[in-house]
């Protein structure tokens, strides 16, 4: 039990590399703290997670600090605060167990990366500083245990990608992509917070009815929330029926649609490419889009009783990677193509939660962070060595970069899901959930819904499989472009501090899929699973022929286009003109998005500053026009004049003595004194 | 009919307001001084014919004493009015009330 | 005991009269002359209902003294006088108007209250003896302390009027300033004038064209 404390040096480590940044007197230095606190922090979530595989059986270990409490005696809010706690901690179940190790890992390789790639930077402090705190808001989101703790970590990794996107800030684009960053995952955050709150006002009686006295009632609690949803799924819960947990659970989709970049709230990640590359990385693979399919896994007791819910996740699940995979291929932008790949595989994840595969979306959230990362990075070097983005005008990375290439080509085959690499094992036991369709109460999507699946993940896995090859082939294969002020014979091999992560990154795409191979016992599905009762979820051969045999497929036709390019397939591209350019601006999304906000709200605000200048300022000129010309007119009684004071003064005199008099003989009723 | 408080105070009020209206309509200010110097005989008037036809044993005369007060208080006034007055002729070249109007808003 | 009527009517008219002549006389040594005369009557009225002290004291400090006073006033603002215009301020009626209505007050006062004062029986010894020795014994024993606050307010009177009367070295450089100070004031006001009449005549425009702001 001792070792689970451990996780919160794991979380707490790299804060305190975010703080100490700025102590050393060299910014290297600072990145030098930041690292060795990211890489403490991973040593020692591996040694939770071992601790963890050591106990299998254990319940989920709980460790938390309150730090507000309301006294049972003076209930507030009408009743509803009534004998509540407000908790911070860490939670270790093996659903954090195993992520920890992945983000921890993930951004210490990001961070090796960026000593090369950022060489230089003036914000080079400032810049580690960000990832350490971007580090440890996901590391507490991961390890939280109650909704509270999520929200506020939540908001922490919103912040840090927002400070990292906008890097560059003195960059327009950059600055607008992180604006944009924060304002549309902000819409999402809005769904979790009414979540939270909602669910709040609904569950906290009845969680406090259940707490014995004395003992502390968090109505945020994960473990405390699963069986709440459970009671009112069964309606033990006063108040709480059916629809509620539905909008509980379409609230908690719309923070994670936000986060993880899903339709329609998608259009923030490209944009995001204009931070650095290890950035996108870091964004991509581990800490901020990965948030969102965590949210969905933490709460999936509540979707499990909310199933028509889970049928809206499958479908926008479906429908991101069916569009993320289809702009991928028509960009000629490396880290775009990426990007939009980003937004297929969570589509991928999503579509999976969806049909009830929770180890299959859970795995594939696993294996995507060390291929995505790792394309990302090995993108980076790519990007710097030539110093350009379009994959059009790179070629012959393979003869000049040859570690670089090596590690593109492996983690192109893990994205792409060919055989026995991780990408592998993860997309196609999702292809074999979506086949099966296996929902654990049996099946409930409507025949429609399933054919649609079907057909979406076998287009992601074809399509999946096409475009990383297309754009290895492309830059990686071609002939060096000819540019202008560009010698290709200058491009050599990037620094080793860049290589490395690479490597690194490259081998575990290459093995980590081997995990989800059941194996001693213990099989990733009944590890990482939330729920008390281990997920069954046999080794599926129609599916991963199917699924495999789609990214061969894929495969085989990127090279009998770019490479080897046969007539009948190599015009296709040229064929796909329009759709190609819709594609490539994302089928318009902003622009619909901008017309969208143009007419809803830009518009009818235009008309707000007509009502501040006819009537707010108006009535504020008004006033102080009226009160200056008084002040003019009343000036003037201040004439200075003796006699004209005197004159008022005996007037006053007068009045007053008169109205005395009259008063005390009683001609004003009820005044005075009558004789 | 005899002569009574009354009497006295009519003419006192009379007096009063000679001085009142002579203070809000003069313009020079000597002439206001004077209307001052009415005004207090006008109330001397009423002091003293409420020491004659209230007279009581318990304080006998009192007001009478006040109007020597009175006159005293209207000694030290007229000398410092006569004196500012002087000065704001020196500043000024004029006595017009009206036309010493520095404070003006 | 009792007060002659016809004395006290015939006296009483005089000083209301010479009073009247104090205001309403243009010149203003006229004027002074009448308000000695009108101190006169009132010292007259004192005696006539047997306030011999006071009649006295009216007749050495009222009747003498400041009038003095008032006509060394006149005599060193002479230069004044030849330019003064007209005697009365223009809105003279107005001040008539409040006079009256302070009189119509007064005379209300004493209609509702004149039974309710106290009287009493001048004694026939203050007649016989004269009030001097009742007078100094009111203002010795029970006034003692405002008598004794009153000399010392004569002296700080007569202190401060040596001091602001007295034309001292530093003043000519102070008039000069002063001139200068007058003239550059004069100036700023005409300004100020000019621009309050331009923003009163825009405030009366500007209500019907609020286009100030775009």
């Amino acid at each position: 039990m001792q070792y689970y404390n451990l996780t919160w040096a794991v979380v707490l480590v790299p804060l305190g590399g975010a703080l100490f940044a700025y102590l050393p007197e060299s910014a290297r230095n600072a990145a030098r703290v930041c690292i060795a606190s990211t890489a403490i922090s991973f040593v020692l979530s591996l040694l939770v997670l071992a601790y963890r595989l050591g106990h299998l059986h254990a319940a989920p270990y709980e460790s938390l600090i309150t730090f507000w409490s309301f006294n049972p005696a003076q209930p507030i809010g009408g009743g509803v605060v009534n004998n509540f706690t407000a908790q911070a901690g860490i939670l270790v179940d093996g659903l954090s167990a195993s992520i920890l190790p992945v983000v921890a890992l993930v951004s210490l390789l990001v961070q090796v990366h960026s000593l090369g790639y950022m060489r230089g930077d003036a914000g080079y402090r400032r810049y580690f500083a960000i990832i350490a705190f971007f580090t440890f808001s996901m590391l507490a989101l991961v390890a939280s245990p109650n909704f509270l703790n999520l929200y506020f970590a939540w908001e922490g990794v919103g912040l840090g990608s927002f400070l990292l996107i906008g890097h560059w800030w003195h960059k327009p684009e950059a600055a607008a992509a992180a604006k944009k960053a924060f304002l549309v995952t902000r819409i999402g955050d809005l769904g979790l917070l009414l979540a939270i709150v909602f669910g709040f006002a609904k569950f906290a009686p009845h969680v406090a009815s259940l707490t014995p006295p004395g003992q502390v009632s968090d109505p945020f609690n994960f473990s405390v929330l699963s069986r709440e949803w459970q009671f009112a799924h069964q309606g033990l819960v006063p108040g709480v029926g059916g629809r509620t947990l539905a909008i509980l659970a379409l609230l908690v989709l719309m923070g994670a649609i936000g986060k993880s970049a899903q339709l329609p709230l998608h259009t923030w990640l490209p944009d995001a490419m204009e931070g650095p590359t290890p950035i996108s990385a870091l964004i991509h693979a581990a800490t901020m889009v990965a948030a969102g399919v965590y949210l969905i896994a933490r709460t999936y007791p509540l979707f499990l009783v909310a199933p028509h819910v889970l049928t809206v996740v499958a479908l926008i699940g479906a429908l991101s990677a069916v569009f993320g995979a289809v702009v991928a291929l028509a960009h000629t932008d490396i880290k775009r193509i990426i990007a939009y790949s980003t937004i297929s595989h969570l589509g991928l994840m999503f579509t999976a939660l969806g049909v009830g595969a929770f180890t299959a979306g859970v795995f594939h959230l696993f294996t995507h962070a060390w291929f995505k990362a790792l394309l990302f990075l090995a993108a980076g070097n790519v990007i710097q060595a030539y110093g350009t983005q379009d994959i059009r005008e790179m070629g012959g990375v393979w003869s000049r970069m040859r570690i670089t290439a090596w590690a593109m080509l492996l983690g192109c085959c893990s994205a792409a899901g060919v055989v026995f690499f991780a990408g592998f094992w993860s997309k196609d036991s999702i292809v074999a959930g979506v086949l099966r369709n296996q929902f654990p109460d049996g099946g409930h999507h409507s025949l429609a819904v399933k054919a649609a699946l079907i057909v979406a993940v076998c287009a992601v896995s074809l399509l999946g499989a096409l475009y990383p090859f297309r754009m290895f082939f492309i830059a990686f294969l071609g002939d060096p472009a000819r540019r202008r002020g560009f010698t290709p014979q200058r491009v050599r091999e990037s620094p080793p501090s860049m290589v490395m992560p690479v490597v690194v990154l490259a081998a575990l795409s290459c093995v980590a899929g081997f995990i989800g191979i059941s194996g001693a016992g213990v099989t990733f599905g009944n590890f990482v699973f939330a729920l008390d009762k281990p997920q069954n979820e046999p080794f599926d051969i129609a599916g991963v022929l199917l699924g495999a045999g789609l990214a061969l497929i894929g495969v085989a036709v990127a090279y009998l286009i770019w490479v080897r390019p046969v007539p009948a397939l190599a015009r296709l591209p040229a064929r796909m003109g329009r759709l190609a350019v819709a594609a490539r601006n994302g089928f318009h999304v902003d622009a619909a998005y901008a017309w969208l906000v143009d007419r809803l709200v830009l518009r009818p605000a235009a008309l707000v500053p007509r009502v501040d200048e006819g009537i707010t300022d108006a009535v504020a000129d008004g006033i102080a026009d009226g009160v200056r010309a008084t002040a003019l007119e009343a000036r003037r009684l201040q004439g200075g004049r003796l006699q004209a004071y005197a004159l008022t003064a005996f007037v006053g005199v007068v009045l007053m003595a008169g109205g005395f008099t009259l008063a005390a003989t009683g001609h004003f009723p009820g005044v005075g004194a009558t004789r | 009919m005899t002569i009574g408080i009354t009497h006295l105070l009519v003419v006192s009020a009379a007096l009063f307001c000679v001085g009142v209206f002579g203070l809000l309509s003069r313009r020079n200010a000597i002439a206001l001084l004077m209307s001052v110097e009415l005004m207090f005989n006008g109330v001397n008037v009423a002091l003293v014919g409420f020491a004659r036809f209230g007279y009581s044993n318990l304080r006998p005369l009192s007001g009478m004493a006040f109007a020597l007060f009175v006159i005293t208080i209207a000694a030290a006034e007229v000398a410092v009015a006569v004196a500012l007055l002087l000065v704001a002729y020196r500043r000024h070249q004029t006595v017009q009330a009206d036309e010493l109007d520095e404070l003006r808003g | 005991m009792t007060v002659n009527p016809v004395a006290f009517y015939v006296i009483a008219v005089l000083v209301v009269a010479t009073a009247i002549a104090v205001v309403a006389v243009p010149n203003i040594i006229h004027a002074a002359v009448a308000l000695i005369a009108c101190f006169f009557m009132v010292a007259a009225l004192y005696l006539a209902i047997g306030a011999d002290f006071l009649a006295a004291t009216q007749l050495l400090i009222y009747a003498g003294a400041i009038p003095v006073l008032i006509i060394f006033a006149v005599m060193l603002t002479r230069g004044s006088m030849r330019r003064e215009g007209n005697s009365w301020v223009r809105w003279w009626p107005l001040a008539l108007l409040v006079t009256m209505g302070l009189g119509a007050v007064l005379l209300g006062v004493f209609a509702v209250s004149h039974d309710r004062w106290h009287r009493g029986t001048y004694p026939q010894r203050l007649l016989d003896d004269g009030t001097t020795r009742t007078i100094g014994d009111a203002l010795l024993n029970r006034y003692a302390l405002p008598f004794e606050v009153a000399s010392a307010l004569l002296l700080v009177a007569l202190v401060g009027a040596v001091l602001l009367a007295r034309r001292d070295e530093s003043e000519a450089v102070l008039e000069r300033s002063e001139e200068e100070r007058r003239q550059r004031e004069e100036r700023v006001r005409h300004r100020r004038e000019e621009r309050d009449r331009a923003r009163r005549a825009r405030l009366r425009d500007g209500v019907s064209t609020p286009d100030e702001s775009t």
